[in-house]
């Protein structure tokens, strides 16, 4: 565990701050042109994404679906094989925002109390006092999730939902922004234990770290060869602030959605609760996430307003961790991205 | 100065005694006690032989004929009455029986003639060969991945998976007509999505595109790509867009400009593809 929030570098001043984002008159008399001015949100986006980039070489789509999860509020899970900068990644992610940050390394002997702090008892006053556990930061990494048991795991659970922590009676709420980065090794079973459902739903995104192309690995390996990858993490400075992304939040949480797209998302998420190969279904947090997501993801893209296309981008990696396949159907070969796949080709896009 | 007398210089008289023999023993001064030899065997017995070649069969015992004995029939049937030899339990009735629960134990009673004694000859082993060949056919209906449900009048729920209609069909609407109405009415949102679906099937009629309802605009565009109607299609699918999905409210004097470029797209469309043909 370490905390770095006063490691970052207060650097956000060369980029513009997030307030006054309506759009300039002239271009809201043109019918297409964007109601509210989201130019903002894609600086501050860019600004991130370059930051990424002084270290992280390809991984493009993974950028944009961790910006859009950080726009829309949300938590993110990453799986991949070791070695494909899953923990590098967030890391980086997380030395982007001037927010207080810590990272737990989960094991099998950790406890509930050595992620969310316990009650110790200070003998000059005669009470005990709540001493906070690593927990509570803006931007919690927490690395290789699946190898502490159901019982610390399940610890997260209200922390991520509700932002707070009880204990003894008392709530402690978390800083604003709050957001937790999960690793996840998919390959190794031995000492893991799969993470419970409804913390699988709490997070916005599964996202799969793949492998680079051979192009990005000769790049990889020329920056390496070359002394670039000294110190890395140095070279990543912080360009949103806490209240900078408040702002943008605000910003993507006023997106337009036509009423048609929202019986889009019903209807989509519905079907996974019908599929015949799937053992279970997603929940209305499903839908919930679908929503916020697509809302952010229209706006890195410069729209205000959702289309079928943010919706259908977003569906897998919304869906392949709240979905259980049947065991013949797995055992027919079948992903869940396949089922997700599925599904959206049998729903109509309304237009 | 021998060993046995710096042995006794040091240690004491017994030890040294044991100690003195341990020496000794590797030098092969004085033999060990020798081993006891095993005994020797007899040699082989030869009389069993002998008297196997003497042996002469003795004649039958006819003197005590064994005489079968059998019990009385009453004596018989007083014991055939005991509990100790009934081995089925008698059937427990209870007069407060439900008519569910006679019915499960006939059920079971049934099913256990069928597979006991001469009634499993007769009937119980079909049973059983249909029980197996309809194993395998399950098996080999999964292996293949046959659905034959419809034959026996019900539909599967999850195979047809039909498409859900949220819009109309672009193929029957009658855009002339449907347009005239809604410019009429000044629904102008709905007059360019009719407009956009009316251009959807220009393309789809002139093979340029290929029309499913689970794709988006983009992946239109995407099928485009790279051909002469690319940018303008590009054009409509972005009013479309704002209009519809971002629910512009449009005017009477912004949509003329709309419809112009509708209608130039269709046209441009028309006469490339005439030329060429």
């Amino acid at each position: 565990m370490e905390n770095t929030a006063d490691m970052l570098p207060e650097n956000t001043s060369s980029v513009p701050t997030a307030s006054n984002s309506v759009a300039p008159p002239e271009a809201a008399a043109s019918p297409f042109a964007p109601r509210t001015d989201l130019s903002h949100l894609r600086r501050y986006a860019e600004a991130i994404r370059g930051e990424l980039g002084k270290v992280i070489v390809g991984q493009h789509d993974l950028a944009e679906l961790l910006l859009t999860a950080l726009f829309a509020d949300g938590h993110v899970l990453l799986e991949g094989v070791p070695g494909v900068a899953k923990t590098l990644t967030a890391k980086l992610l997380a030395r982007t925002l001037s927010v207080p940050f810590s990272r737990l390394q989960f094991t099998p002997d950790l406890m509930p109390s050595d992620v969310l702090g316990t009650s110790v008892f200070r003998p000059q006053k005669g009470e005990f006092e709540f001493r906070p556990g690593p927990i509570f930061a803006s931007v919690v990494l927490i690395d290789e999730i699946n190898r502490a048991p159901a019982k610390t795991q399940s610890a997260l659970f209200e922390v991520m939902e509700e932002r707070q922590v009880t204990q003894d009676g008392t709530r402690y709420p978390v800083p604003a922004p709050f957001v937790v980065l999960a690793t996840q090794n998919p390959i190794e079973q031995e000492g893991t234990y799969r993470l419970p459902e409804a913390q699988l739903d709490r997070f916005l995104f599964k996202l799969s770290v793949g492998y680079p192309t051979v192009e990005e690995e000769v790049a990889i390996l020329r920056g390496h060869h070359t002394g670039f990858g000294g110190a890395p993490l140095e070279a990543v400075q912080a360009v949103v602030s806490a209240e900078d992304l408040r702002q943008l939040r605000e910003q993507v949480r006023c997106q337009h959605v036509e009423p048609k797209l929202l019986e889009y998302i019903a209807r989509l998420v519905g079907q996974t609760r019908a599929h015949k190969g799937l053992y279970l279904g997603a929940s209305p947090r499903a839908s919930l996430a679908l929503l916020n997501g697509a809302k952010a993801l229209a706006a890195l893209r410069g729209r205000d307003f959702v289309t079928p296309e943010d919706i259908q981008y977003l569906a897998p990696v919304v869906l392949r961790h709240r979905i259980q396949l049947t065991p013949e159907h797995e055992m027919e070969g079948n992903t869940p991205d396949d089922v997700v796949k599925q599904i959206l080709q049998q729903i109509e896009v309304p237009r | 100065m021998t060993r046995s007398r710096l042995l006794s210089t040091f240690v004491p008289a017994s030890v040294a005694a044991v100690i003195g023999l341990l020496l000794a023993a590797p030098a092969g001064a004085a033999p060990g006690p020798q081993l006891p030899r095993p005994p020797l065997l007899p040699p082989a017995d030869t009389t069993v032989a002998r008297s196997a070649a003497r042996f002469v069969p003795l004649p039958a015992d006819t003197a005590a004929p064994v005489r079968l004995r059998r019990p009385a029939a009453g004596r018989l049937a007083a014991l055939a009455r005991r509990p100790e030899f009934r081995y089925v339990e008698p059937e427990i009735r209870s007069s407060s029986d439900s008519a569910w629960t006679r019915f499960w134990r006939e059920l079971l009673r049934w099913v256990m003639e069928l597979f006991s004694g001469p009634t499993y000859e007769r009937k119980g082993r079909y049973v059983v060969y249909a029980l197996f060949a309809a194993a395998f056919g399950y098996v080999v209906l999964r292996l293949l991945r046959l659905d034959v449900t419809g034959l026996f009048g019900r539909r599967n729920r999850a195979v047809p998976l039909p498409y859900e209609t949220l819009s109309e069909d672009i193929h029957r609407i009658d855009f002339t007509e449907e347009l005239a109405r809604a410019e009429q009415a000044g629904n102008y949102r709905l007059a360019v999505r009719l407009g956009y679906l009316l251009t959807l099937r220009h393309l789809t009629e002139r093979h340029l595109i290929r029309w499913q309802p689970d794709k988006t605009n983009h992946d239109y565009l995407r099928e485009l790509a790279g051909s002469p109607w690319a940018p303008g299609f590009q054009e409509l699918t972005r009013q479309f867009e704002y209009v519809w999905y971002g629910e512009r409210p449009l005017s009477a004097t912004q949509y003329p400009a709309l419809r112009e470029a509708r209608q130039e797209f269709i046209r441009h469309l028309s006469g490339r593809l005439s030329a060429v043909s």
